[in-house]
């Protein structure tokens, strides 16, 4: 009968400092970063080269940098809100999701040629940047005080400096720990992610309205915000799934993710792809079901063309789909099936963006993807790099967390 | 740190986790604390006391429930253009307190979150009860209460079926799966606990009725097998349940048209609202229970201030939704939607909307103090006056845009009658009529779940 | 050995009365202090080979299930298919409902709209498998069994409470009571007792709650069958009004008669000078084809309505000889027009276009050209044929090319057009206002086509002259 806490034991635990990617060498993220400069190069000659006033390379390099920022402020909320709930399961994979945080900055780097279009009047992307359209269309006029080229780049630039100064915050108190394993770090931690949680819902928000719902400014809905917030957590935790499968099976690492881990893991994925379903749902039956013209005209673009095969490959792949499978308590706990879902959702997370971002240029129906495709490795080749040199010899996991031990002795039921 | 009392296991050291259990309870202790609640003879005169005020409220709840049926709705005040009120409003209203009894139960479940264990009975209990109440309104607001029928896809003899296009039929649906799955849930739950009852009964009719109730579990390592797996997938249907019924009830408003109304954002803003106002009501009612009922040490400070850390987080989703309304009213530049704002602040409902601000947004962000969110007075206070606000959140969303919508010729000023006034107040009489006799003849804590947490009952060799 | 009974008020045992022959051991208890105990002896038990036996506790063991060896249960397959049933089931029936059997419109929604069927299917789909997994659970665990011996046992009391007990049925094949105890004993159990199965006496429903559960279910028929009784026959009675005063309402209804007003209707007729939305014809140069808006009563249709008040006159038409025949009352002295003194209006009101021409042929030849002709001379189709037949009532119409129509101001032609003249009925509820100025202007160039000089036509068009005028 014990009347003090409970002590869950700090087992004799193997150390960990060798988890790291060190093994890779630095020619591996300078190979990724050759590898997102070709990509990059290969989509801006095909952008010239149709002859569109680069409308589809704006449109496609949008899609690349959210896609890749959505992961980020994924691990970012995830963080936050493992600290927030003193969650015990979850340490073992926290450093990773860290490093995806971490990789904010540079997403805000990549950001900096759509800002430099945008204030240079061009309105290829976003067609209120067009003075003209601006001043003759009564909807985009009044909106003029909020959409414009100085307060959109002076939002942008703070929604990446905020996102930036915690991600770094929360990465370098988490390395310090590793030293020291001192349990006030992890207090601190959790008294930050409070304020954390709703400066990101906020900034998220208008970072979301900024950057997609105002391709089409006649457009607007109150959910958006919440639909890239679940989005962004469907895509981080398909890819943290991802890279640690990868890591467990190219390079024989992080062997103490356990199907527990998995199990967890896969759970969170399968919430957060039901919650996308459910805001999605939500909003286009509002929206139907209202029938207000200036409001379903959003939709009725993509339902129409060829663009309804998207949305219903959208609605299947996204999620009837993972339901049936991600349901399953054995899906959950193989490496390989998680991995797998997590692959498909991925793409899909990719497939919603698109869904979201290029109706607004090509009305029609999506054409050959090719100019995406190569932004989305470009872009790619440059997170990836990113990524691995933020990794680079760091450990992998959070060595002295306090919330270690109880994390590796998870058991999922 | 160490705490202040040795009832404070608020503070967790990183790495340790603090008991979910204090006062050294074993088995026995446990089972004793919670039976003798419900097997003392007499209960306690303040009991006595407290239902005779609940039930004379019932009554007068009755009375007047009657009275609208015999006379009809124009008792009240709904009238061209405001339609739905304080009716309306009371349904929201209590259909939302009973979110966080199944939160509590299912969400926290799936999360496990142990510390539920404690509270989930009374907080699922809430729910039924709250359901209850919820139920009442819609039920006689409909005016021919004697055809209520026609609302199920039964043959009638109009031979006309149901508009399953509408979303107040969605809303019978949903508010009746709810009210069963919620009452199977609580029920099962309370199987094994009523089979304790049975099994320290000392009379033959407790032995009847409880045995009955128990329906003869016997506590077999099968029967919980099979019964921690029901427990588990109700759990995972509750989930989506819940997030569904405050949905489909904040369909009713915004699948229409009207300005403060139409907005996409009201599924998500609607459920966070009713788990911040159910989770107030919880704490509201678990603070005085546990004083009186002696659980201050299965529901310790820990619990409470996790419960108020989660009304600090739906309130601040709440002031977020509020933010966001309206930010898309202006950025729409629909000029309906922009009225319907200016007008909730500064029209003829300003005071409505002013309390509701104040009580939403301002006061839970008190919770932020730890002092505050650890002090059982403060917090009740701070959680009576979100129910406050969150009532007035339904009545200004509600009332306000009906009162002054598209036309100015059709705009109208709503006030309650005292039958409107009546029934509000005559269904508190109800819920805590109900809520009484739970606690007298019902185990108001999940006995068996408790035990799952008590370190006597952590084995050893657990993997 | 006798049964043995447990007293719930004193939890005493004792005897109950001697029975016919010896009670049968159901089964034996062992009772063990905590749970890590109780499962250690599980899994001594089960090594030892012992099948028919079972772990009791206040609470879910942790792991226990694999001690014991229980097979995962099925229940989730029974979730699983009647959550699809319920979506189905709610799909259909929203489908057959509202689309097949009774289909009605409402605000614009289809029949049957995927979008609107979610919520319901989705609920449908819960509550399915809600109730399904409860009754599962149930009926899995053979419950509700309100009759187990093993409740005879005092010791059993405390399983769910705070005691943890292994429970060992007698049925089991290889059940050998000394190896039992050795086992048992080997464990550290606490205490042992002997279960015996339940006389039938003791199993049997009471006399008592068997009447009273027969007089509520006797109760509980007594709705159901009134309401069949009622659905099925025909009653001769007025229909029964619960609520009176919400059947017959204190209200006025539109076709009733009314005691408040003189000419005793309820419903009550429009003020002077009501105009319906819509109807407010300010434009009288357009819509009456006058110059001033005349006011009183000269409404749209009165000019023609005082006309043919007056009884068939045949009102001079020059180039007419014919005369009706079965005049009631003839007129000697045409009596003065009435028309003629009003201000009519000379120019079109609508923009004179080759758009407007065009129009005004197409509806001069689908309305007009029948009795007047393609060209206006009073010869179309319906008059050639009735003066054929020559039934005498017909009166052909005027020529449009005589100087006394030539001269007509617009606004008259676009009076007749609307009101009629004479035996022409009025075709203002026909063609709406502005094809009826297409008309006029059709006819005017009707008119000048016939009394033109060549010089006012273009040189390329005179080929196409069928007279050509002689020198």
């Amino acid at each position: 009968m014990s009347t003090t806490s409970i002590d869950i034991g700090h087992t004799d635990q193997p150390n960990f400092a060798d988890q790291t990617l060190s093994s890779l060498g630095t020619h591996s993220y300078q190979s990724a970063a050759i590898l997102g400069g070709l990509g990059m190069t290969m989509a801006v000659v095909l952008g010239f080269c149709a002859g569109d006033g680069m409308k589809h390379f704006w449109h496609a390099y949008l899609l690349a940098v959210c896609f890749y920022t959505s992961l980020a402020l994924g691990g970012l909320i995830f963080i936050a809100l493992q600290h927030i709930t003193r969650a015990g399961w979850s340490t073992v994979l926290r450093r990773l999701a860290e490093i995806f945080a971490a990789t904010i900055p540079v997403c805000g780097l990549m950001f900096v040629p759509i800002i430099v279009d945008v204030l240079f009047g061009d309105s290829a992307l976003y067609i209120w940047n067009d003075r003209e359209l601006a001043q003759s269309d009564e909807l985009i006029r009044i909106k003029v005080p909020y959409l414009n080229p100085a307060f959109f780049t002076v939002r942008t630039v703070l929604y990446f400096t905020i996102w930036t100064y915690l991600s770094r915050r929360f990465w370098k108190l988490s390395l310090a720990q590793d030293a020291d394993g001192n349990p006030d770090t992890t207090r601190q931690l959790e008294r930050m992610s409070a304020p954390t949680l709703l400066v990101f819902a906020l900034t998220v928000t208008f970072a979301s309205i900024d950057w997609v719902m105002s391709l089409d400014p006649h457009w607007f809905s109150s959910i958006f915000g919440i639909y890239f917030f679940s989005g962004c957590m469907v895509g981080f935790l398909a890819s943290l799934s991802l890279v640690v499968n990868l890591l467990q099976q190219r390079m024989s690492l992080l062997s103490m993710v356990k199907a527990d881990h998995r199990h967890d893991l896969g759970k969170l994925l399968f919430g957060f792809m039901c919650f996308w379903a459910y805001i999605a749902f939500s909003q286009y039956l509002l929206i139907w079901y209202a029938n207000v013209p200036e409001e379903t005209i959003w939709f009725k673009v993509r339902q129409s063309g060829s663009w309804a095969a998207v949305s219903i490959a959208l609605m299947a792949g996204h999620f009837f789909l993972p339901f049936v499978g991600l349901m399953s308590r054995w899906m959950k706990r193989d490496a390989q099936m998680l991995a797998s879902w997590s692959l498909v959702l991925l793409v899909m997370h990719a497939v919603d963006l698109y869904w979201l971002i290029f109706p607004s240029f090509e009305a029609q129906g999506p054409t050959l993807p090719l100019l995406s495709i190569s932004c989305m490795l470009g872009a790619g080749g440059f997170y990836v790099a990113t990524w691995l040199a933020l990794a680079g010899q760091r450990p992998l996991l959070p060595l002295n967390d306090p919330r270690l031990p109880e994390s590796l002795a998870a058991h999922t039921v | 740190m160490a705490p202040a009392n040795l009832l404070d296991n608020s503070v967790e050291a990183p790495g340790v986790r603090a008991p979910l259990v204090l006062g050294g309870h074993n088995n026995t202790s446990v089972t004793e604390r919670i039976c003798q609640i419900a097997e003392v003879p007499k209960p306690p005169k303040a009991w006595y006391i407290a239902f005779a005020i609940s039930s004379s409220v019932t009554a007068m709840l009755f009375g007047l429930v009657g009275y609208l049926i015999l006379t009809g709705i124009g008792v009240w005040g709904n009238n061209a253009p405001v339609f739905w009120a304080w009716d309306i409003v009371n349904f929201v209203f209590w259909v939302g307190i009973g979110h966080a009894g199944t939160l509590i139960s299912a969400i926290l479940f799936l999360f496990r979150q142990n510390w539920r264990t404690s509270i989930n009975r009374f907080a699922e209990a809430m729910t039924i009860f709250a359901v209850v109440c919820a139920g009442l309104f819609p039920t006689v607001h409909v005016g021919r209460i004697w055809v209520i029928y026609w609302l199920l896809p039964v043959p009638n003899q109009q031979a006309i079926w149901p508009n399953f296009r509408s979303p107040l039929l969605w809303d019978v649906f949903a508010v009746s799966t709810y009210a069963t799955v919620s009452l199977l849930f609580w029920y099962m739950g309370m199987i094994p606990d009523l089979a304790t009852f049975r099994d320290r009964a000392t009379s033959r009719w407790r032995q009847a009725l409880y045995g009955f109730l128990s329906l003869g579990w016997t506590g077999s390592a099968r029967q919980w097998h099979r019964y921690e797996k029901a427990y588990l997938l109700l759990a995972a249907l509750a989930t989506p349940l819940v997030l569904s019924v405050h949905t489909v009830v904040s369909f009713d408003f915004a699948v229409s048209q009207l300005p403060g109304w139409h907005t996409t954002i009201f599924p998500p803003y609607f459920v966070a609202g009713a788990v911040f106002s159910g989770f107030a009501m919880v704490v509201t009612l678990m603070v005085p229970a546990r004083a009186f009922f002696g659980l201050r040490e299965l529901v310790t400070l820990r619990h409470l201030e996790n419960m108020n850390k989660i009304i600090l987080v739906t309130g601040t989703m709440v002031g977020y939704a509020y933010a966001m309304e309206f930010f898309t009213a202006w950025y729409s530049g629909n000029r309906y939607e922009q009225f319907a704002f200016i007008n909730r602040a500064f029209g003829p409902y300003a005071w409505a909307y002013w309390t509701m601000v104040t009580c939403n947004v301002v006061s839970p962000q008190l919770f932020w103090f730890k002092k505050i969110r650890t002090t059982p007075w403060m917090m009740v206070i701070v959680c009576v006056f979100v129910n406050i606000g969150m009532w007035f959140e339904r009545f200004v969303i509600t009332v306000t845009s009906l009162s002054r919508d598209f036309l100015p010729s059709s705009w109208g000023y709503y006030q309650p009658t005292w039958i409107d006034i009546g029934m509000f107040t005559g269904s508190f009489g109800l819920f805590f009529t109900l809520f009484l006799l739970f606690c007298r003849y019902l185990p108001i804590v999940a006995m068996a779940e408790v035990k799952t947490v008590i370190p006597e009952n952590h084995l050893a060799d657990a993997h | 050995m006798t049964a043995t009974m447990t007293n719930p008020a004193t939890r005493e045992r004792h005897e109950a009365p001697a029975p016919r022959e010896a009670p049968r051991l159901a089964a034996v208890i062992a009772e063990f202090p905590s749970a890590s105990a109780v499962t250690a002896a599980a899994r001594k038990l089960r090594e030892a080979g012992w099948t028919n036996w079972d772990v009791h506790s206040p609470f879910p063991i942790h792991g226990i299930d694999d001690v014991i060896g229980i097979q995962p249960t099925r229940l989730p397959w029974i979730t699983l298919c009647s959550g699809a049933t319920g979506i189905v089931v709610a799909l259909l029936m929203q489908w057959w409902m509202n689309a097949i059997d009774y289909p009605f419109w409402i605000s614009g929604k289809p029949f049957f709209g995927l979008p609107a069927a979610v919520p319901v299917a989705f609920e449908l789909m819960i509550l399915f498998a809600a109730i399904s997994t409860l009754l599962g659970m149930l009926l899995l665990n053979g419950l509700p069994r309100w009759s187990n011996p093993l409740f005879n046992s005092s010791l059993f009391l405390r399983a769910t409470s705070d005691r943890f007990l292994i429970c060992v049925s007698a049925d089991d094949p290889q059940f050998d009571r000394a190896a039992l105890d050795e086992v048992l004993h080997s464990c550290h159990a606490t205490a042992i007792d002997e279960c015996f199965a339940s006389e039938p006496s003791q199993t049997r429903f009471p006399a008592a709650m068997k009447g009273a559960l027969a007089v509520l279910v006797v109760l509980a028929m007594v709705p159901p069958v009134l309401i069949a009784q009622k659905r099925s026959t025909i009653s001769r009675e007025p229909r029964f009004h619960a609520i009176a005063d919400m059947d017959f309402q204190p209200k006025f209804k539109a076709q009733r008669a009314s005691t408040i007003f003189a000419d005793g209707r309820a419903m009550r007729p429009q003020p002077a000078g009501t105009v319906a939305r819509g109807d407010l014809r300010a434009d009288a140069g357009l819509y009456k084809g006058l110059n001033t808006h005349t006011s009183g009563n000269l409404a749209l249709h009165d000019a023609g309505d005082q006309q043919s008040a007056e009884g068939d006159v045949v009102v001079g038409d020059i180039d007419s000889k014919r005369v009706q025949t079965k005049l009631v009352s003839r007129v000697d002295a045409p009596p003065a027009d009435p028309l003629d003194s009003m201000s009519w209006i000379s120019t079109f009101p609508v923009p004179v276009t080759s758009k407007t021409m065009k129009r005004g042929q197409e509806r001069y030849n689908i309305y007009c050209s029948t009795c007047h002709g393609l060209a206006g001379d009073g010869d179309g189709l319906v008059t050639r044929r009735a003066l054929e037949l020559e039934q005498g009532t017909w009166v052909k119409p005027t020529s449009f090319h005589t100087d006394n129509l030539r001269a007509m101001p617009v606004g008259r032609i676009f009076h007749s057009v609307s009101n009629g003249v004479r035996k022409m009925p009025g075709y203002a509820d026909l063609i709406p206002v502005e094809d009826r100025w297409a008309i006029v202007l059709y006819v005017r160039a009707l008119q000048q086509s016939r009394h033109t000089d060549v010089k006012e036509i273009p040189a390329d068009l005179v080929p196409q002259l069928r007279d050509l005028p002689r020198e």
